[in-house]
């Protein structure tokens, strides 16, 4: 298990120039000390549906074991949300991102990094962003540096410049929108990485093949978001499917699904091969999820996790 | 290069070819910022005043981007108007003192047939047609208009009349204003 602390001496080597040891790299790639265990009586993943997304959100994480099982005392918690697009339905609802924020601080985190920006105006969105305003106010917001980083196992992906403050982090949560993807036709916690990539390397998702156009090699652009979710595997990951773009993905505006659902998991393979149904697709129709599952990274086989449904 | 292990003979050629783009990327990039710089000073002018606006002021600062540093404006949004042929945008943010919010993305693009065909990619054959600019569907919380080489797109958060209301009048000002530009 790499920490914080052994990740930053081994980041002192890639702000040198070096890249990290394909050791290290493969070691990040394992669940974390603090995920709950896949097996016995815990639940792999939870659905909850409400008209809330605040209370639907907290009653996921306590479903799933608690904040507790995720969070201790003094942890520095990363939190990546899908949140740079204003349009409704595009980014999650800041609802949602208030209810996980509320429960990590109740846990006892020290420290809270929103990894990618959210757009202007995002908070002023939630009706609770005045009761809450001390919870946004305790927020820090990316650094802008970024670590390049070797990926050994990956197929098309061999390396990749990544936000350092992901290593920063003792506990990583992936807060994803369920929605529309013009490209990849859906997007949820593994297209997410990407917001942890500049657009350097997020261009050679796009482009590495040479073949024309934005999403002129689906399959590399598949396989690479596969392949940089093996970076780092998140500790929990939460999705809104409560209101989100159906079509006109990822920017939007466009026609919206309404759910009224949030799903939490404690791996990305799951949690995506149970929301991309929320769009009507099956798992083998979204192609970076068999890849990331290929890659160990969680199950797509829905029939074999144990998955509890609920209404609040 | 399907696997990241290319073979020694295509190898060099594509490591090229692939810094070569990169540096294509990057003097894109540049290009996207806040708004002030000249090319983008005439598509600013097409933003609605706020004393024309009656209730509602810009929202911070709006932003510009030209070619492809629509990418990192719009994301992955962006494929579709670089593929039609996209000269540049604006985006801008209105509020009102109810804190409701409306989002402007105006796109100039390289002809009319361009801002044709990329209305009817964003709004196909969909919502009800409204009189702004030369064609318009509005939908349940946005508006897609097009006039002469300009795409644009208003959205809010709501489904409000109030909301509606604000789009369908900062549309109608964005194309008068399209009309009585140079």
């Amino acid at each position: 298990m790499i920490t914080r602390r052994s990740f930053l001496k081994k980041a002192a080597c890639v702000t040198g120039g070096a890249l990290l040891s394909s050791g290290s790299l493969s070691v990040l790639a394992q669940p974390s000390a603090q995920s709950p265990p896949a097996t016995g009586t815990r639940l792999d993943l939870v659905a909850v549906k409400g008209k809330d997304p605040f209370v639907a959100a907290q009653t996921a994480i306590e479903e799933l074991g608690g904040i507790e099982a995720f969070v201790k005392r003094g942890d520095r918690v990363g939190l990546l949300v899908n949140s740079p697009f204003k349009n409704v339905g595009a980014s999650v609802n800041p609802d949602v991102v208030l209810a996980v924020l509320e429960k990590c601080l109740e846990a006892g985190a020290k420290e809270i990094r929103y990894l990618k920006d959210p757009h202007r105006g995002y908070w002023e969105r939630s009706p609770k962003s005045g009761a809450l305003a001390t919870v946004i106010k305790s927020l820090k917001y990316e650094s802008g540096d970024h670590a390049k980083v070797e990926i050994p196992a990956g197929v098309a992906l061999k390396e990749a410049s990544v936000a350092k403050d992901l290593f920063e982090c003792d506990v990583f949560i992936n807060v994803s929108v369920t929605k529309h993807h013009d490209g990849v036709r859906y997007s949820g916690a593994l297209k997410n990485m990407m917001g942890l990539c500049p657009f350097s390397t997020n261009s050679f998702f796009h482009w590495g093949t040479l073949r024309l156009g934005w999403y002129g090699d689906l399959d590399h652009l598949n396989q690479c978001i596969a392949d940089l979710n093996l970076v780092r595997k998140p500790n929990l990951c939460l999705s809104d499917a409560t209101t989100f773009i159906t079509e006109n993905g990822p920017y939007g505006p466009g026609k919206l699904g309404a759910f009224e659902t949030v799903v939490a998991s404690i791996n990305p393979v799951s949690q995506d091969a149970f929301c991309c149904r929320f769009l009507g697709l099956q798992p083998e129709e979204v192609l970076m999820i068999p890849k990331a599952a290929r890659h160990g990274l969680g199950s797509m086989n829905l029939s074999r996790l144990k998955i509890k449904t609920l209404s609040v | 290069m399907p696997s990241g292990q290319p073979d020694a003979k295509r190898s060099i050629p594509r490591a090229a070819l692939w810094v070569l783009i990169s540096c294509f990327i990057v003097s894109f990039s540049v290009h996207c910022s806040q708004a002030g710089e000249p090319a983008t000073q005439e598509l600013l002018r097409l933003l609605p005043p706020e004393s024309d606006l009656k209730t509602w002021t810009l929202d911070g600062e709006p932003q510009t981007a030209e070619g492809m540093a629509l990418f990192e404006l719009i994301n992955g949004g962006a494929e579709e108007y670089v593929k039609q042929g996209f000269r540049r945008a604006v985006t801008a943010t209105y509020k009102n003192k109810e804190g409701k919010r409306i989002n402007l993305d105006i796109y100039e693009m390289r002809s009319s047939e361009s801002a044709k065909r990329i209305f009817r990619k964003k709004a196909g054959d969909k919502g009800t047609k409204v009189p702004v600019g030369d064609e318009a569907a509005l939908e349940d919380y946005y508006l897609n208009f097009r006039k002469g080489p300009y795409q644009v797109t208003l959205s809010g958060y709501d489904t409000q009349k109030e909301t509606l209301e604000g789009i369908l009048h900062m549309g109608r000002l964005v194309a008068e204003r399209i009309d009585a530009s140079p």
